[in-house]
């Protein structure tokens, strides 16, 4: 007996503390009971073999203690739901929160590396917000296995529901032209209209994150060596409007992702805005000029050239691909008055 | 070499076979623990009338059925061992005699439709 002996000890490591000598002498108890039985069938006493392929085939310790363990989760299936979207719903209101703080930083006139670190204590602050979020779930999950709140408050929406108060149908996924725009899509859309808006409206920092993107590390110079040509002055209004109209479509599509011919029309004006703003800017002689106070101008000459070059060709290849997208959307808003199920749910 | 399908349908059946016994098992043990027993003596009982079950998910089952107040034990001394009997309670009684019905019920539309 001195191997069950050492079989319930092993048992006992992984069982719960408070119950161990309860469940441990009720099935030592058992498993003796059934040695016996064996010894009675073979008339005399079990060898140490047949007492090994008893506790084997009762199974592995770990295995026995876990199934006296009831199942065990942090968040039950019931809260789980509602945890993963309140996860959703706090990491966008956090995001948001930094959006904030980083267009204030812009118009606050802070440096550029303050802005982008900023932005990198953003992801510093998703892993503390989603374990805190777990925390707070996994006690709520707690609370609800002893009062069951959850299932009582669904039971009774399962009651009150009603299907004829469900949102209109949706356009189907084999109606290309209908799909809803992502919300994800067009926050992020928004946040860079918002920043392009600022940027536009005052000289800002932001303005040397742009030329720092568009010429690297000269774009950060104190006095650099180029400035706007008139020829923006011409566009200064125009782009200002047609950023207030792409801010009027964003609103709108993030509070009604499926309003997809707005948006189809919205996009349609705004992209025609813009071929021709860019077709306005590819006919100037020149877009950036020397500084004023740049004294050895021959020195800049070549670069102030291959600048001017280079933003004429990609502004060119910028108005075809706006060309591109505004038949797109010509098309989505064809495909949206073909399709009726698309045309119910959108304005 | 392992024919990787087979194993898996193998498995799969496995997994079918236990979810439905599972509803079964309980239906078992309730109905016959309308006689007391111990958790061997009532293993040895459902085997003998062809319901096979391992003794570590008996055994467990067991105390899951007594805390949901389905079963009552005491600790009673037989053949001069102290053993754990199990009897069917009020409100097992009660539910066993609706999850028969369910099981009647279930039985005969399934009879219909196989």
């Amino acid at each position: 007996m001195d191997l069950l002996e050492r079989y319930l000890q092993a048992v006992r490591t992984y069982l719960p503390t408070s119950q161990q000598e309860d469940i441990l002498k009720e099935l030592g108890e058992n498993l003796r009971a059934q040695m016996e039985d064996k010894e009675t069938e073979l008339g005399r006493p079990l060898s140490e073999d047949e007492l090994a392929e008893i506790l084997k085939k009762h199974g592995h310790p770990l295995l026995v203690a876990t199934r006296y363990r009831q199942s065990r989760h942090l968040i039950g299936s019931a809260l789980f739901p509602f945890y993963w979207l309140a996860m959703k719903i706090i990491l966008a209101i956090v995001g948001f929160g930094y959006a904030v703080g980083v267009l204030v930083l812009i118009v606050a006139g802070k440096s550029l590396f303050e802005v982008l670190g900023a932005l990198l204590n953003y992801v510093g602050a998703v892993l503390p917000t989603f374990a805190w979020v777990t925390i707070v779930f996994a006690v709520l999950d707690i609370g609800n296995n002893k009062f069951h709140l959850v299932e009582k408050v669904t039971a009774e929406c399962n009651q009150k529901f009603n299907p004829r108060s469900l949102p209109a149908l949706r356009p189907t996924s084999d109606s290309a032209g209908g799909k809803p725009i992502p919300r994800a899509q067009t926050i992020v859309e928004h946040f860079f209209t918002l920043a392009f808006l600022l940027w536009w409206i005052r000289v800002s920092p932001i303005r040397k994150v742009a030329l720092f993107i568009a010429l690297g590390p000269v774009g950060l110079a104190d006095k650099m060596p180029f400035q706007m040509a008139p020829v923006w002055n011409t566009v200064y209004w125009p782009v200002i409007l047609l950023s207030i109209v792409a801010i009027v479509r964003q609103v709108v599509m993030i509070m009604h992702p499926d309003r997809v011919r707005f948006y189809a029309v919205m996009r349609l004006i705004a992209d025609g805005g813009t071929v021709t703003l860019l077709y306005v800017l590819t006919r100037a002689s020149e877009l950036f000029v020397l500084a004023p106070g740049i004294t050895d101008a021959a020195k800049f000459a070549e670069a102030l050239r291959i600048v001017n070059l280079v933003l004429h060709y990609v502004m060119i290849f910028t108005a075809i691909l706006t060309v591109v997208e505004c038949f797109k959307h010509v098309h989505r808003l064809f495909r949206i008055g073909r399709n009726p199920a698309a045309a119910s749910s959108v304005v | 070499m392992v024919d990787l399908g087979k194993l898996l349908n193998s498995d799969l059946f496995e997994n079918l076979k236990l979810e439905l016994r599972r509803g079964s098992l309980i239906i078992a043990v309730l109905a016959q623990l309308r006689e007391e027993h111990y958790g061997y003596a009532l293993r040895k009982a459902l085997a003998d009338r062809g319901m096979e079950i391992e003794e570590s998910t008996l055994y467990p089952l067991l105390r899951r059925l007594e805390s949901q107040g389905l079963l009552e034990s005491k600790w009673r001394e037989e053949d001069k061992r102290n053993k754990r009997f199990y009897r069917l309670s009020k409100d097992g009684a009660h539910i066993l005699k609706q999850l028969l019905e369910e099981w009647q019920s279930l039985n005969s539309s399934l009879k219909r439709i196989v």
